[in-house]
């Protein structure tokens, strides 16, 4: 999970240790050469991104070609961290997927009018879950072309 | 000289015919006004009587004013109480839908909470039976695979519970968006849903045209999906299926109709249908939440409206409801 990958990492804010680990699983399996780093709530993901607090030696350093932003996140919520983002001009072009449990309207349209590129339920079911989060790793970082 | 003595005498007898006649004349006279008199006293006695009629009448209407002038007293300190009450009613009115819309942003929440903090252990639950059938299947035998598969299943119905929450309290938010609506296009487009979704069964099923409401189109499409599914799934074992959906009568109003002949229920049951989570079926006949008639209720008395349902065991059932509580 090395940040110095030549390749764009990729970076997954989610509290919920269980979800990570069947995310990173299903990323693992599409053997993608980008890096995944994990972060676990909303001002640490903001910490990582902009280079202070704890990740202060990431400074300067590349983003990453997609954020998976959980909604449901402690500190600052997974909405809340995508407002900053958008409204700081380092990252306002980032790409974010939302990734949620929630498939309330509400929650979507808050999503997109925060500037979520993407928005994305996680299903219960394994095996969708699983094709989904892959998906969405192969289009966000080997079909999509990143702003930066 | 005496012959005035004779011009007197014969003077006087002139002088009393003449005082005769004045005499008679005036006893005429007297007899007239005592006649003139009696009259009189007959209208005085007349007008008497009229005036104490008058006064008998008066003293009638005065009473009648009085009653009135009551009545009217009466009939104010009425409204006042009338109005009190009124005003008394309107607050609780006000309160009781303070205390329901409190008690629904209450549900609410509840159920966002539902939808997100029960959902991820569920899928943990779910995602590591999955992985470990598909990382580790070729070292578990037939039955750890089968506990495996049963915590799946298990997940999965516990996810269509949580589904099914989130439906039933979804219809209790939000505005109602009403527009008119065809019934019977949407019904028909439904049925039609289902036969492509379902090949293997043979329903015959009609829907009488022209049918039209009023009411938010996303909900009344629920109802119906609601009414359409459960006559299709009660109607799986039994030969020759039919449904229809057509006009009904419900009180005095005109009502949408949803029958078919199908395993039906006993009335007797009938109060539980539209409560969530009773089910009047084994899992083991007929799989379902129990969800379903208690979310089409609900939509239904958010327009306004009413169902009734009407059942016999293996005879089928109806289904009518209104969208309003006005006669159309």
């Amino acid at each position: 999970m090395s940040i110095l990958m030549k390749a764009k990492s990729i970076l997954l804010v989610e509290d919920n240790p269980q979800d990570e680990m069947l995310i990173l699983r299903a990323l693992n399996k599409i053997n993608l050469a980008n890096g995944i780093d994990v972060v676990r709530d909303g001002q640490q993901a903001l910490d990582y991104l902009y280079g202070q607090g704890e990740f202060a030696a990431r400074q300067g350093l590349e983003l990453p070609a997609v954020i998976l932003l959980d909604i449901g996140l402690p500190r600052l919520s997974g909405l809340e961290v995508l407002e900053r983002l958008r409204a700081s001009p380092a990252t306002h072009l980032l790409p974010v997927v939302l990734l949620t449990s929630s498939d309330e309207e509400r929650d979507r349209l808050k999503g997109y009018e925060n500037g979520a590129n993407s928005f994305v339920t996680k299903p219960l079911d394994f095996a969708e879950f699983a094709e989904k989060v892959s998906r969405i790793g192969v289009y966000w970082v080997a079909v999509n072309e990143s702003p930066t | 000289v005496r012959w005035p003595f004779r011009i007197r005498r014969k003077k006087t007898g002139t002088e009393l015919v003449i005082a005769n006649h004045e005499l008679a004349f005036q006893n005429q006279e007297k007899e007239n006004r005592a006649t003139e008199l009696v009259i009189a006293n007959h209208e005085l006695a007349f007008q008497n009587q009229e005036k104490e009629n008058r006064a008998a009448e008066l003293l009638i209407a005065n009473q009648e004013l009085a009653f009135q002038n009551q009545e009217k007293e009466n009939r104010a300190a009425e409204l006042v109480i009338t109005n009190d009450s009124l005003r008394e009613s309107e607050l609780r009115v006000l309160q009781r839908s303070a205390e329901l819309e409190g008690a629904n942003s209450e549900l609410d929440s509840f159920a966002y909470a539902v939808s997100h903090d029960l959902r991820a252990p569920l899928r943990a639950l779910n995602g590591f039976s999955q992985a470990m059938l598909e990382d580790y299947g070729n070292t578990l035998d037939t039955q750890a695979k089968t506990y495996l598969d049963q915590i799946g299943i298990a997940s999965k119905k516990m996810g269509d519970l949580i589904e099914g929450i989130l439906a039933l309290s979804r219809t209790t938010r939000g505005d109602l968006q009403l527009n008119d609506i065809d019934i019977s296009a949407l019904a028909e487009r439904q049925l039609r849903e289902l036969t492509h979704n379902d090949p293997s069964r043979i329903v015959s099923w009609q829907v009488e045209p022209a049918l039209t409401a009023v009411g938010d189109i996303r909900m009344v499409e629920a109802v119906l999906s609601n009414l359409l599914g459960n006559a299709w799934k009660y109607t799986g074992k039994t030969a020759a299926a039919q449904i229809s959906v057509d006009a009904g009568t419900l009180g005095d109003m005109t009502s949408f109709c949803v029958s078919d002949n199908g395993t039906g229920f006993d009335m007797a049951h009938a109060n539980q249908l539209f409560q969530p989570f009773r089910r009047l079926h084994r899992q083991d006949e007929f799989p379902g939440l129990g969800i379903g008639l208690a979310t089409v209720q609900r939509i239904i008395h958010r327009h306004g409206g009413t169902i009734a349902a009407e059942g016999t065991p293996n005879g089928g059932a109806r289904f009518c409801f209104t969208l309003s509580g006005n006669p159309s």
